[in-house]
């Protein structure tokens, strides 16, 4: 069973295309985005064993990642109207030919590879600092980030 | 023979707040039918149905002779949506709106569309929420039409309307359906108008099918 139909990704990603003429709020959220997984970075680059907050502080690191990722999301999931008001696109779409899988897919699609990258160089970043501190790395070096930077984030696609 | 555009099979679903058991009829191009009821009868519930892809029931609703679970964004292309709960960009003019979500269609005539707002005497370039409930009534059918829908679901759509309103719109429905290859399923409290309008009425009790027969005979009492 082929979970993807390329018809509809086609046709989302030439609506949310055209979508952007219209709004400008997503040059904002994708400001806010960058910032705030940039901001992330800080906390979540030190090796447990080093940093001394420990598990708190890459609590703190994969939130604000996690906020980052929702503010990347919200140009997929949401416009804006006269009075601030944010609206959500799923309702929009309610009654059109598009299956909630695929905008859920085509939503997926916009952050895993940013949510891999992160990943893979947070990993990176704290081996490096094994390294030099000729430090052993945890167990949750390798599986917070993997966990809590990749598979979380990835399940935000899904609106309840 | 024609084949029904839109066919229940022994649909029973549940609803919010009401259940529907059991309902089985079909609808054949070229016709204007109605879900006749009491208020909490199962009308809009069963048009759910028919809209929401996540919408649970048992039995089969075939669109076009194909069943539409697991294919509902495909049948959703040839179903067009008419009432209040429909969303558009409010701050969007129609003509924006169309060009916009008509993206998502497989054929999408914006020509069509224009000259239809032309017809109902709409200014396409009119903010959506700036348009009456009537304006939107009709600059909806006018989309759902330029989307080539074969099955037009009106769910209270002329309630609340004037005469004038109601008598366009029904003039315009029979027009559409001359070629027959389109048929329209409505609901409505308004008891003369669907004798005189349409031409089947399904009444819905207690969320059952209790008839299904042509208009013009005097439903009786009850909704």
């Amino acid at each position: 069973m082929h979970l993807e139909d390329r018809r509809q990704q086609e046709l989302l990603e030439k609506f949310y295309q055209e979508e952007t003429t219209y709004f400008p709020n997503h040059v904002l959220w994708q400001f806010f985005s960058i910032f705030f997984i940039i901001l992330s970075v800080i906390p979540n680059v030190i090796p447990l064993r080093e940093s001394e907050g420990g598990f708190v502080m890459t609590t703190y690191g994969y939130a604000i990642f996690a906020f980052g990722i929702s503010f990347r999301l919200w140009r997929y999931g949401s416009y804006m109207e006269t009075g601030n008001v944010r609206r959500s696109i799923l309702h929009l779409l309610k009654y059109a030919p598009v299956e909630r899988r695929q905008l859920a897919l085509f939503r997926l699609r916009k952050i895993w590879k940013l949510c891999l990258v992160y990943t893979v160089v947070i990993i990176a970043a704290r081996c490096g600092i094994c390294q030099l501190t000729h430090q052993g790395m945890m167990v949750w070096d390798v599986a917070g980030p993997v966990l809590f930077s990749f598979v979380m984030p990835l399940l935000l696609v899904f609106e309840l | 023979m024609d084949q029904a555009i839109l066919e229940f099979q022994n649909v029973t679903g549940k609803g919010k707040k009401y259940q529907i058991s059991g309902v089985s009829f079909s609808l054949m191009p070229g016709y204007i039918y109605a879900i006749a009821g009491e208020n909490g009868a199962g009308k809009t519930t069963l048009m759910r149905c028919v809209l929401e892809e996540r919408a649970r029931f048992d039995g089969r609703i075939l669109f076009e002779g194909e069943d539409m679970k697991g294919r509902h964004a495909g049948a959703m292309n040839g179903i067009g949506f008419v009432s209040e709960d429909q969303a558009f960009f409010e701050d969007r003019s129609g003509i924006q709106n169309a060009s916009l979500l008509g993206i998502l269609y497989d054929s999408m005539n914006m020509k069509q569309f224009s000259e239809l707002m032309g017809r109902f005497g709409l200014n396409v370039h009119k903010t959506y929420k700036k348009m009456s409930r009537g304006e939107k009534m009709k600059f909806q059918l006018a989309f759902a039409i330029a989307h080539d829908s074969r099955l037009l679901l009106l769910d209270e759509a002329t309630a609340g309307m004037d005469p004038v309103f109601r008598r366009e719109l029904f003039d315009l429905l029979r027009e559409l359906l001359v070629d027959e290859s389109r048929c329209v399923l409505m609901t409505s409290h308004n008891h003369g108008e669907i004798e005189r309008q349409t031409d089947y009425v399904a009444v819905m009790r207690k969320g059952q099918l209790s008839e299904f027969r042509e208009s013009m005979d005097g439903i009786g009492a009850g909704f």
